[in-house]
């Protein structure tokens, strides 16, 4: 689950692109879900961008059980060319349970979302680089001394040589040149323009319907390591759930089945207007729940042990 | 290390062939009784790191909290300069890596600051008025002290290492910008120092500032450029860093008038850069060079909101500005009836509010002048404080003036009726009691003293009985003496005058 931003605190997250960063609870159930974001959600005074409301029935949403009468819409341009077969496929059944189920499924358009990947690689190393600068081992952490004279320049150096892997050198470097003098404007003032065409496209689409639906994911899991040499492929794999963040609005993850093709898991993203959390809840409970009927249980469940590892069924 | 001294005209060859233009960056430190965006103590002279919270040192997942009071002050600064106040501003960070600055960037304003476009009148001191426009006054955090131990000069260059107390870091800024400051000709030294005293003022009269330079509550960066006499176009700037006392100030823009123009006298180019300044020799060595394209990475600061005003909170905080110290000034020298002379000299002897507290209580504008600006002026000086930190209340210069008036006491003696009050000794009338140093009124005691007075100064006696009247005041002097100054000096007068049969 990825709150409303501002709906969690994010003191004591150790950030990396501040307008960006949410936290949210991950649990095995929709439930456990609203559970604990109704302990962990609300205001907090040491956090100013966290928002004044009520953390709202969230729990009360994930029990109740029906979608009927919901408008649900489904993300023209968050499917087809570049998803995997088996996604769609295990995507289309979701859709025919929740229509079963009584909700109404409509299609919505989000055109400025083939600019979101784009601007969020600008706004995420941006804010990346800078807050990641902390980490210079003055103060606290890693401190790596290199040989001859140690000046604090080398010493700093040498500490975010030693402490930060390839990925994270990557973005602080693509941040600090998209935040450079004369590129600004460019860069990152541009994908912050894009962040208010992608707010709009959710109004708009919000305004058709309830909640929105995509697949997570264009594809099943990528082996670990696989995409590091291939940073564009990599970054393509967040195109779906990013516009939500961009415009900080909630979003739900939840399991859909295993592709055909790779026996890999599926997620369905449920997306919601800002501050309207429990929407998600509520339909991802549902869905939920419709889902482990057809497999008569939890998706986990089938989950094959891992060699050498204790857990598994 | 020895410095490097740079060429200099005199002065005065300097006014001759060019025109200097000046600016000034201004860093307030406000007294907030916590930091710009932590609950950490906003306090000098601590134990080293002991201020400071997780967001002061900029540990991991810390986040920022705008202090609500600093903001207000902030207001009430852009509202004394004249300023116009932002509906809605924004903090942005400015990046880069320097071990004071605890998360490598400082958290300031750029593009929107909470204050623009003002301007202050300021006097020098014949009265001439010049306006200084002020660009922007915006909000930041200050950074943390660094000190370079092992080397000899106390600078970074030759020291073996460097200690960082970031019990100052965080601590509330303002940095009040003005637009470049034309026009002020060979006044320009004098108008750097009178600009830096008017902000010192205003921000303590504002009470938001404990303003004292010594402690850096109040720290100049001055610009200065130089062009020929008659050209429109701006020479290229150099900008002496923390010039931090008002002789200072003036000292360091005279000496970079000087030094541009030998430099450019000599056919050379200015270097745009930052400049030291050394109050031992005077001048000013190299820093860093800095060029308009310093590049700080400017963006907004996504953890915090931004600051939005409103019109009945800007009033609000407008009606509670304490006259301006400028319209003060007048209405007090019109209200006392002094010169302008005497005014600028009570002025500068820093002894205004304490005349203002002795007129309130109940004594002459001249009696209040003749004692801050006479006697206890003096005392200060002795012993190196401030007039007002002698301990001489406005009652007590009532009461000694009340017993001056009677006659009880003249002039000598209330000094040492003060001796004894400030040395504890108790009230003024308890002290000319214990003392014994009420006037001899008695004539008999006065006529003996005179007739051994007029003995020891026989030819002084002949010249008054032929008419040299002005001449009795030797006399008058030598009884004095003899009465250590315990009798009345007219009626003295009156008795030799008596004595030797002439009319006064």
């Amino acid at each position: 689950m990825k709150p409303t931003y501002g709906g969690v605190s994010r003191y004591g997250a150790i950030a990396m692109a501040s307008s960006l960063d949410q936290i949210g609870p991950v649990s095995r159930t929709v439930l456990d879900s609203a559970l604990l974001h109704e302990v962990i959600g609300g205001h907090d005074p040491h956090d100013s961008t966290s928002l004044t409301d009520p953390v709202g029935a969230l729990v009360e949403a994930a029990r109740l059980g029906q979608v009927e009468g919901m408008r649900i819409g489904v993300i023209r341009e968050l499917q087809g060319e570049g998803y995997q077969a088996g996604v769609l496929t295990r995507f289309s059944e979701s859709l025919e349970l929740l229509r079963s189920a009584g909700a109404e499924i409509v299609e919505v358009s989000c055109p400025n979302f083939q600019y979101a990947l784009g601007a969020y690689y600008l706004i995420m190393p941006s804010e990346a680089s800078s807050n990641l600068a902390k980490y210079d081992g003055v103060r606290f952490g890693l401190r790596v001394v290199p040989d001859g004279a140690p000046t604090i320049e080398r010493v700093m150096g040498a500490t975010r040589a030693a402490g930060f892997g390839d990925e994270v050198k990557r973005r602080i470097i693509l941040g600090t040149y998209a935040l450079s003098a004369g590129y600004y404007d460019a860069y990152y003032g541009s994908a912050q323009k894009v962040r208010t065409l992608i707010q709009r496209d959710f109004a708009a689409a919000f305004e058709q319907a309830d909640v929105l639906i995509s697949p997570t994911a264009p594809t099943t899991a990528f082996k670990l390591g696989e995409k590091l040499d291939d940073p564009l492929a990599m970054y393509l794999n967040d195109v779906a759930t990013i516009p939500a963040n961009m415009a900080g609005i909630p979003g739900l993850s939840l399991p859909g089945g295993l592709a055909d093709e790779d026996g890999l898991p599926v997620g369905i993203q449920l997306l919601a207007p800002a501050r309207q959390d429990a929407r998600l809840y509520r339909v991802g409970a549902v869905l939920e729940s419709l889902l482990e009927d057809t497999w008569g249980g939890p998706l986990l469940a089938q989950a094959p042990a891992i060699p050498g590892s204790a857990g598994g069924k | 290390m020895t410095a490097v001294t740079d060429e200099v005209l005199t002065f005065d060859e300097a006014m001759e062939k060019y025109d200097p233009v000046l600016g000034f960056e201004v860093h307030v430190e406000l007294n907030t009784r916590t930091k710009m965006f932590s609950s950490a103590p906003n306090a000098f002279g601590d134990v080293p790191n002991t201020n400071v919270t997780p967001v002061d040192l900029g540990l991991p997942g810390v986040l920022p909290v705008v202090n609500g009071v600093a903001v207000e002050s902030a207001i009430k600064i852009g509202l004394a300069l004249n300023c116009k106040i932002a509906e809605k501003c924004y903090f942005a960070r400015k990046n880069y890596f320097y071990p004071d600055t605890p998360k490598n960037f400082q958290t300031s304003q750029f593009e929107d600051p909470i204050a623009y476009d003002g301007s202050i009148d300021i006097e020098l001191a014949d009265g001439t008025v010049f306006t200084v426009e002020i660009e922007r006054a915006h909000m930041e955090e200050d950074a943390g002290k660094l000190t370079h131990m092992g080397g000899s000069t106390g600078r970074i260059q030759g020291a073996e290492f460097s200690l960082v107390d970031y019990n100052r870091a965080g601590v509330p800024l303002i940095e009040i910008v003005t637009k470049p400051i034309e026009g002020a000709g060979s006044r320009a030294p004098e108008l750097a120092k009178a600009y830096v005293a008017a902000i010192r003022e205003i921000v303590k009269n504002l009470g938001v500032s404990d303003a004292r330079m010594e402690r850096g509550n109040v720290r100049c960066d001055a610009n200065v450029s130089l062009r020929p006499h008659g050209q429109e176009k701006f020479g290229t700037r150099t900008e002496t860093k923390n010039v931090n006392s008002l002789r200072a100030v003036e000292h360091a823009v005279r000496y970079e008038i000087q030094r541009h123009a030998a430099v450019l006298d000599s056919g050379t180019p200015i270097l745009q850069e930052t400049r030291h300044w050394h109050e031992d020799t005077r001048s000013t060595t190299s820093g860093r060079p800095k060029s308009d394209a310093d590049d700080y990475r400017y963006f907004p600061e996504p953890d915090l909101v931004p600051v939005v005003t409103n019109d009945a909170w800007i009033e609000k905080l407008r009606a509670e500005l304490p006259e301006p110290p400028a319209e003060r000034r007048k209405r007090l020298q019109a209200d006392w009836g002094y010169s302008d002379a005497e005014f600028r000299d009570v002025v500068n002897a820093g002894v205004m509010s304490s005349i203002e507290d002795t007129v309130a209580a109940g004594v002459s504008a001249a009696v209040a002048r003749k004692w801050w600006m006479g006697e206890i002026s003096r005392r200060a000086k002795l012993a190196d404080l401030e007039p007002a930190e002698l301990g001489v209340t406005p009652e007590l210069i009532v009461e000694l003036n009340a017993l001056i008036e009677s006659g009880k006491i003249n002039d000598k003696l209330s000094r040492d009726v003060l001796d004894g009050v400030l040395a504890g000794e108790g009230t003024p009338a308890e002290v000319v009691e214990q003392r014994g140093l009420a006037v001899v009124s008695d004539d008999g005691p006065l006529l003996e003293a005179i007739d051994g007075a007029l003995a020891a100064q026989p030819d002084v006696a002949d010249k008054i009985r032929g008419g040299k009247v002005q001449a009795v005041g030797a006399i008058v002097g030598g009884v004095m003496k003899a009465t250590r100054g315990q009798a009345d000096a007219g009626r003295v007068r009156e008795l030799i005058l008596q004595r030797l049969g002439v009319e006064g």
